[in-house]
Parts: structure tokens; sequence; C-alpha cells
């Protein structure tokens, strides 16, 4: 079976977003309608698996199928304030394959350090898409 | 009407827990030595993970945090307890030390997790017989007394860890559905773990 780049995907919605990497292929989340229309430009991100300006946001991290999250950590990015977040402090791989990073999450208020208000966004370029 | 957008019948937050050194994180990493994984993982590590696996027929989301670094710090871990409906207490069979304090972990677990919460006993590190300090039959005898189930199982090798977290939520799934009898009803099971999203993380 073969998925779809950002790139070769004409018709996204409802494709299973899947992890990049060969032998892999984790899915990690179905594109719904939602989360499809929550796709918007973010200049200044975190280094991805690939270069990346697109970003689908997750609101609620049980939406995912499959996801890995790291510590907080320092994470070096051209502008102090990403999209929405005024803290980025850590990366989304898979949780299949330990790789990436697929994504980053942050919290909109510098000062935030709960959990459960991080805001997840996961690099659209970065994954691949089935369209089943 | 409009379609059902919750692609899971159950959530469960677990937890790992024991003491610095058995191997929490690297039962986390799903391969440990493979060469592939980059250095910004195992140099940051991983918090927590979500994974949707299918036990009973069931598509089950499971959350998995690892405690570790947290070890000293009770206060802290208390908080990591809060709505864990499973927790992992994990010792490394080529250190007896960490054995010795299973019971005390046992103690602490039972102290601050939730009453239902489901506990399960493993033995990490089976692969390594050379320096082995624990026998499996220690375990068992342990996990009688503790009246939980157990594993043995190897991160290195990828021994059974997939397993651990399979048998928990079966287990767990099966608690449930023996305290909520009420609740019964394919509906009403995705509505508790409804509830339950709002309860933990």
């Amino acid at each position: 079976m073969s998925y779809l780049t950002y790139e070769e995907a004409k018709d996204f919605e409802n494709a299973i977003l899947r992890c990049p990497f060969e032998k892999c292929n984790a899915r990690l989340i179905k594109l719904l309608p939602a989360l499809l229309e929550t796709k918007t430009v973010i200049t200044g991100a975190p280094e991805m698996t690939r270069e990346s300006t697109q970003f689908f946001k997750v609101n609620d991290v049980w939406d995912f199928d499959n996801i890995g999250v790291l510590r907080p950590a320092e994470l070096k990015t051209e502008l102090s304030v990403v999209g929405p977040l005024a803290k980025v402090e850590r990366l989304l791989i898979c949780s299949d394959c330990d790789r990436g990073p697929l994504g980053f999450a942050g919290f909109k208020d510098d000062s935030e350090t709960d959990v459960k208000k991080l805001s997840y966004f996961l690099s659209c370029e970065s994954v691949l898409y089935d369209k089943q | 009407m409009s379609a059902p957008s919750r692609s899971y019948d159950m959530i469960m937050k677990l937890l790992l827990v024991g003491d610095s050194g058995v191997g929490k994180s690297c039962l986390l990493l799903r391969f440990v030595e493979d060469k592939f994984n980059p250095s910004f993982i195992t140099t940051i590590g991983i918090d927590f993970k979500i994974r949707t696996i299918e036990s009973n027929g069931k598509k089950i989301k499971l959350q998995v945090w690892d405690t570790a670094g947290q070890e000293r710090f009770r206060t802290i871990t208390t908080a990591y307890y809060r709505g864990a409906m499973g927790i992992v207490l994990i010792y490394d069979v080529t250190d007896a030390r960490t054995f010795e304090n299973v019971e005390t972990w046992h103690k602490t677990v039972t102290e601050h997790a939730n009453e239902d919460a489901q506990i399960f006993l493993v033995g990490n590190k089976s692969d390594d017989e050379e320096n082995r300090q624990v026998t499996y039959e220690q375990g068992t005898q342990m996990a009688a007394k503790l009246g939980v189930p157990f594993l043995e199982a190897s991160a290195k090798t990828n021994a059974n860890v997939d397993l651990i977290f399979y048998e928990l939520a079966s287990v767990i799934q099966e608690n449930h559905v023996e305290t909520e009898p009420k609740l019964a009803g394919g509906i009403d099971v995705s509505q508790s773990g409804n509830s339950l999203k709002s309860s933990c993380c």
C-alpha cells in the first residue's frame, strides 16, 4: 500500500494520517473535517521531520490514536511566539517507532505548566496521507 | 444527525512506577537498541504516549506515563496518580534491592492511587540471566502476596513489553464490566469512557 505525501494528496478529508517512516507508517489520527479545518500556517516552528509551515491543530491529546509526547525541553525556535503559542516546549514523535519530530506542543500562556492545557500541532508536511 | 467522532470505546491512563534504574523509560521506548533512535529523544525522554489497542473487540486508548525522575518527589508523583486506572510496578530482576522495594512501592501506590486502580507487577531485564538476582518464582510469590498479576519482561529484547499493556488493559476492562453491570450495553461503555475523560489528564 502506498501513502501520499502532503504535496501528492489532493483530497485530505477523512484521510488517515500516518507516520512517514518506512516499515512503520503507524496510524496517528484520522483527518476528520473538523481537524482539517484547523490547518494553519505557522512560521518559526521547531525543526520537523520535513520542512514544515502547515500544521493541524489537535485540541485534545486523546484525539490521537498513537502519539509520543516528549518531556518539556528548551526548544530552539526562531521566534519567541510560534503561531498562537507563547511557549513551545514539547516535540511529538511516533509512538510506534519513536521517530520524529512529527509535531510540537506548547502553551498559549508563557507561565502555564499544566499538561492538560497543552496545545498540539501536527506537521502537515511530515505525515503521510492514507485515503484507504 | 452528526456522525460519531469518537474513535474509541474506552480510555485508560496507565503509570509506570518503580525504583530509578529499573528501566521504566525503556518500557516506553519502542526500540531501545535500534540505531535509528534520534538522540533528541533519548536526551529529552518521553513523557507519555497515546497508544490505541484492540482488546476483546473494543478499541482502547492507552495513555502511558513514565514517572522516571519523579521517584524522589512524592508530591509530584501524587499528581501523576490522579485518574490512573492502571499502575505498572516495575523492578529489575538483576537488582535485588529494587525487588525489596516492591512492597514499599505497592504501599505508596495504594495510598495515592484511585481505590480501583489495577496494579501489575513486572520484573524487567529478564533477558539478562547471567546477572539475575531475583528468580521468576520470587516474582510470582510476591505478586500472589500482593494479589496482583505478574509478568517478566525485557525492554531490551522487547519480550512481553506489549503483553504488559494488553494484559493490563484487559484486566481493567474486566474490572470495569464487573463493577458497572448496570451501565452495561454498548453505548454506555463508551459513555463511561467519556466520563473518565474529564477525570484523568
